[in-house]
C-alpha cells in the first residue's frame, strides 16, 4: 500500500535523503574546522588522557573548568609559574567550552574526569553571576553529541530535558552532527550574509530580556545540581574550588550559593576584584585581555589555599565531615594576595 | 501539540499507520478519538465545549430537517446560533465588553462593579463555532442534508488538521468526505508532501524567524524607535502572520490529504493582490467566504443601493475584525478594511472597464500599493493599543533613521521571506498554486532539500505558537 501511495515520488524523497546524508558526512568531516569550540569539544577525551598520562607522580593535577571566561582569563603558564614559587609542582589542563555553564560542566566532568584514573587532584570551576545556578542546558543538542552518554539519561531528565520535544531533539542530536551544530552554522551564515546581524540581534536580545524580566517574578535561585556536582567530584577524591571570576561590572554572589559553600565546605575564592584589573580590560564587558588574564592567573595562584590542597588524601574534606571545612569566601581579598599580584 | 513539533509528527505517524489499516467506520472512530486527543493536549477541559457544540448542532439540524413549520425551523436555528454565539461571546468577549461597559458607566458618573471573571480562551473556538454554525444554517437553507450519524458529525466538527486554525470548512463540502469512503493515491501523496513542506517552511523558517524581531520592535518603548524600525517591523509582521497562518493552513491541507480529505484552499498568494476585494479573495478565504455567505449577503449585499452596500461592507468587515479578538485594535483593523473596500468600490464603479489603465507597470504599482495598504492594516492588527499605532505612525513620518536593528531586519526579510515571495511570484505567473508538482522530480527534490536544510540550519530562536490559535 505504501509503495502505491508514494508512487514515483520516491525519487524526490531519495534526492532529499541523499542530500541529507551528504550534508551529514560533510559536517562530520568539517565540524572541527567549523569553530575552535567544536575542536575543543572533540578534544575532551584527549585532554582527560593528557592530564592522566603527562602529569608526573609528584605533580598536583589541576583542572580548570569553565567557559570562554576561563579560556581567555586563565593563563596556564603564568598560573603554574606563580603556583610553583614555593616549590610545589603542578600540572594543569583546561576544559572551557564556549557559552556554557554548570549544566554542561556537570556532564563534561562526569564523563571525562569522574574516574579514579583520570580524576584531577584539584578542580577549579571559574564562574560569574548565575553560571552555577540550576538551569537547564541552553545547548541540549551539544550535550547529546559531545558531552553525554546513555548513563546520563536520568540526570538529563531531571535537569535538562523537560518533555517529549526536548527528548526527541536530544536523540536526534546524538545521532546527527548536523543537527547538533545547527546553531553554529546558523550564526556563521547569518553573520556572513546579513548586514549588521550581530549588532541587531544584540538589540533584539536586550529588548526581549527586558520584556522577560518584567514578566517573570523573581524566585530565589537553587543549586541542586551544584550539590550533585560537588558530591560526584568528592566521590573521586577531587578538591573543588569555585572561583568567582572578574568581569567589567561587579556582580553579587547569591546567598544560596554561599549556603552551599557553607554546607559542603568547599572553597570559594572571590576574585571579583583583582588588584590591577580595570573595567577597560574587558573589551566586551566579560572577557579579559591577555594582560588582565595574566594578572588574574597570578592572583588566583596566590590566593588558593595550597596548604590544604596539598594535604594527603586522608586529610581531605568530605561531605560527611563538613565541620572541618573552611566556610566562607577565602583569602582572595587578603592583603597578602593583593600584594603578591600588584607587583 | 503544534504541527512543527516532534510530538505532532509522532502522533500523526501512529494515527496514519493505524488509519490506513481500518475500514471506513473504524477510520472515523479513530479520527474522532485522535482529534479529541489532539485537542485535549492543549486543554482537556475544553473538550466539553466541543461536545456541547456538536450535540446542539447535531440535534438542531435534525430538528430543522424534520420540521415543516417555518416558525419552528426558525426557532431551532435561533437556538443553534444563540448557543454557538453564546459560547463564543462568553469565552472570547465577556472580559472585553464587561470592562468597556464598566469604563463607560464610570465615565458617565455611574460606577458599576460588574462581575469580573478570568476566562481562558479555548484554543480554536472561533473556528469550530463558525464551522458548526454554517452546518445548521446550511441545513435550514436546504443547502445541505443533515446527517443522522453523530459520530460522523462529530468528526466534521473536530477533524484535527483544521480544528484549531481552519480552514473553516462548510458542511456541504466537507461532510460528504466524512460520510463517504476515502482512498489515497500517488497524487494525494505528492500534493500532501508539497503542502506540508511549503507549510513548514512558511511557519518554521519565515514566520518564526520574523517573530523575535517583530516582538522586539513592538515592545520597544515608543520614544526609542526610529521610522525605519517601524516600517521594517511592520513588513516583518506582514510576513510573520502570513507565514504563520498560511503555513498552518497548508500543513492542515497536506496532512488531511494523506488521510484522503481535500480541505479548501485558504490562501492564494495574497500579497500579489492588486485591490482590496482581490486581497479578500486571496487571504483567509474560508473566513471571507463565510462572512460573505452568512453575513454580507443576508444583510442585503449589494442589492439595495450604494449606501446600504457600503453599510453592509463596513458591518461585515467590522465583525470580521472582532472575530479575530476582543480589542479595539481588531475593531479598527476591521473598519479599516471595510473602508478600503468601500473606497475601492467607489473608484471601481466610477471608471468604466474600458477606461481603466492597463499594463504591467500599472499592475505592479497596484500590487505594491495594495501591499502597503495591507501593511498599514497589520500595524493596527499587531499594535497593543491605538495609542501605539498613532505613535508608530508619527515616528515613521518624522524620524527615519537606519539603525543596526533596521538593517538586520531588512536583511532577514530578504533572506527568509525573499525566496518565498519569488516562489509565489513564479506560481502567480503560472496561475497554478501547485506548479511545483509539474516540474522535473530532480528539481522538486532539490526544492524540498532546500526546505529541509533551511528548517535544520535556521531554526527560530524560540519556537512560537501559531498566531491564529488565539482567535
Amino acid at each position: 500500500m505504501l509503495k502505491q501511495f508514494i508512487g514515483a515520488e520516491w525519487k524526490v524523497l531519495m534526492v532529499v535523503a541523499v542530500g541529507l546524508a551528504v550534508g551529514e558526512l560533510g559536517m562530520r568531516a568539517i565540524e572541527t574546522r567549523l569553530s575552535i569550540d567544536v575542536d575543543h569539544l572533540k578534544n575532551f577525551p584527549a585532554i582527560a588522557q593528557a592530564l592522566r598520562d603527562d602529569a608526573a607522580p609528584d605533580e598536583l593535577r589541576v583542572l580548570f573548568l569553565g567557559n570562554s571566561l576561563t579560556r581567555l582569563g586563565v593563563d596556564q603558564d603564568v598560573f603554574k609559574q606563580s603556583a610553583e614559587v614555593d616549590g610545589r609542582k603542578i600540572h594543569t589542563a583546561k576544559m572551557n567550552p564556549d557559552n556554557t555553564a554548570l549544566a554542561e560542566w556537570y556532564y563534561a566532568f562526569g564523563n571525562f574526569f569522574a574516574d579514579p584514573q583520570r580524576a584531577p587532584d584539584v578542580l577549579i570551576v571559574g564562574f560569574e553571576g548565575g553560571h552555577l545556578r540550576d538551569h537547564p542546558s541552553r545547548h541540549p543538542a551539544r550535550l547529546a553529541h559531545y558531552y553525554c552518554d546513555a548513563n546520563d539519561w536520568q540526570d538529563l531528565r531531571q535537569f535538562d530535558l523537560h518533555g517529549f520535544e526536548d527528548a526527541a531533539g536530544y536523540w536526534l542530536a546524538r545521532w546527527s552532527a548536523m543537527y547538533s551544530n545547527r546553531d553554529r552554522v546558523e550564526r556563521r551564515l547569518l553573520d556572513e550574509l546579513i548586514p549588521g546581524y550581530r549588532d541587531g540581534m544584540q538589540i533584539v536580545n536586550q529588548r526581549q530580556s527586558a520584556e522577560a524580566d518584567q514578566r517573570t517574578t523573581s524566585q530565589p535561585p537553587t543549586y541542586h545540581r551544584l550539590r550533585e556536582f560537588i558530591a560526584r567530584a568528592r566521590k573521586h577524591g577531587v578538591r573543588v574550588i569555585l572561583a568567582a571570576m572578574p568581569i567589567a561590572d561587579r556582580y553579587e554572589l547569591d546567598p544560596e550559593l554561599l549556603d552551599v559553600v557553607d554546607e559542603t565546605g568547599i572553597e570559594l575564592v572571590d576574585c571579583r576584584d583583582v588588584p590591577g584589573i580595570r573595567p577597560e580590560m574587558f573589551p566586551d564587558g566579560i572577557h579579559m585581555t591577555p594582560e588582565a588574564a595574566e594578572r588574574y592567573s597570578r592572583y588566583l595562584a596566590s590566593v588558593l589555599p595550597w596548604s590544604r590542597l596539598m594535604e594527603p588524601e586522608s586529610g581531605r574534606l568530605t561531605e560527611q565531615n563538613p565541620a572541618q571545612a573552611p566556610s566562607s569566601p577565602t583569602a582572595a581579598t587578603s592583603q597578602s594576595a593583593a600584594a603578591a599580584t600588584s607587583g | 501539540m503544534l504541527f512543527n513539533s516532534f510530538a505532532f509528527w509522532t502522533f500523526y505517524l501512529l494515527l496514519f499507520v493505524v488509519y490506513h489499516r481500518l475500514r471506513h467506520r473504524g477510520q472515523n472512530v479513530l479520527l474522532l478519538v485522535g482529534s479529541y486527543f489532539f485537542y485535549g493536549c492543549w486543554d482537556w477541559r475544553f473538550l466539553g465545549l466541543i461536545l456541547l457544540s456538536t450535540i446542539i448542532d447535531y440535534s438542531v439540524a435534525l430538528g430543522i430537517a424534520a420540521s415543516q413549520s417555518s416558525p419552528r425551523r426558525r426557532l431551532l436555528l435561533a437556538v443553534s446560533i444563540a448557543a454557538n454565539l453564546g459560547i463564543l461571546g462568553f469565552f472570547k468577549y465577556y472580559g472585553f465588553f464587561s470592562g468597556e461597559l464598566e469604563r463607560l458607566l464610570t465615565s458617565l458618573g455611574m460606577p458599576a462593579m460588574l462581575p469580573t471573571l478570568s476566562v481562558v480562551l479555548p484554543v480554536g473556538i472561533s473556528f469550530y463555532t463558525f464551522q458548526t454554525m454554517s452546518y445548521t444554517i446550511d441545513v435550514y437553507r436546504g443547502d445541505c442534508r443533515p446527517t443522522h450519524r453523530l459520530l460522523d458529525f462529530a468528526v466534521y466538527v473536530s477533524f484535527f488538521p483544521q480544528l484549531v486554525a481552519g480552514p473553516i470548512e462548510r458542511a456541504s463540502r466537507f461532510l460528504p468526505q466524512v460520510l463517504g469512503t476515502r482512498r489515497v493515491n500517488e497524487d494525494d501523496f505528492r500534493t500532501g508532501l508539497f503542502l506540508v513542506a511549503s507549510g513548514l517552511f512558511r511557519k518554521v523558517v519565515v514566520a518564526d524567524n520574523m517573530a523575535p524581531v517583530v516582538n522586539a520592535i513592538f515592545s520597544t518603548p515608543y520614544g526609542e524607535l526610529t521610522g525605519a524600525e517601524v516600517l521594517l517591523g511592520v513588513y516583518a509582521f506582514a510576513f510573520q502572520i502570513y507565514g504563520d497562518f498560511s503555513g498552518y493552513s497548508a500543513i492542515a491541507r497536506g496532512v488531511a490529504r494523506w488521510l484522503g480529505f481535500d480541505l479548501m484552499v485558504n490562501f492564494r498568494m495574497p500579497y500579489f493582490a492588486d485591490s482590496p476585494s482581490d486581497f479578500w479573495q486571496r487571504w483567509h478565504i474560508s473566513l471571507s467566504g463565510w462572512l460573505r455567505d452568512y453575513l454580507y449577503i443576508p444583510l442585503g449585499g449589494n442589492r439595495h443601493g450604494a449606501i446600504l452596500t457600503y453599510r453592509n461592507l463596513l458591518l461585515t468587515m467590522l465583525l470580521g475584525g472582532l472575530w479575530h479578538g476582543a480589542a479595539w485594535t481588531f475593531v479598527a483593523w476591521g473598519c479599516y478594511h471595510g473602508l478600503l473596500l468601500c473606497v475601492y468600490r467607489v473608484f471601481d464603479q466610477r471608471t468604466p472597464a474600458g477606461e481603466r489603465p492597463q499594463g504591467n507597470a500599472v499592475h505592479i504599482t497596484r500590487v505594491v500599493l495594495m501591499f502597503h495598504l495591507t501593511c498599514l492594516g497589520w500595524l493596527l492588527f499587531r499594535a497593543e493599543s491605538l495609542t501605539q499605532v498613532a505613535v508608530m505612525l508619527e515616528t515613521l513620518a518624522t524620524n527615519f533613521t537606519m539603525t543596526p536593528l533596521a538593517t538586520m531586519t531588512a536583511g532577514l526579510l530578504v533572506f527568509y521571506a525573499g525566496p518565498l515571495m519569488l516562489f509565489e511570484f513564479w506560481m502567480e505567473r503560472r496561475h497554478e498554486p501547485l506548479s511545483l508538482l509539474n516540474v522535473h522530480w530532480l528539481l522538486r527534490g532539490m526544492a524540498y532539500l532546500y526546505v529541509v536544510y533551511m528548517m535544520l540550519f535556521f531554526p527560530p530562536p524560540v519556537p512560537s505558537e501559531f498566531i491564529y490559535f488565539q482567535f
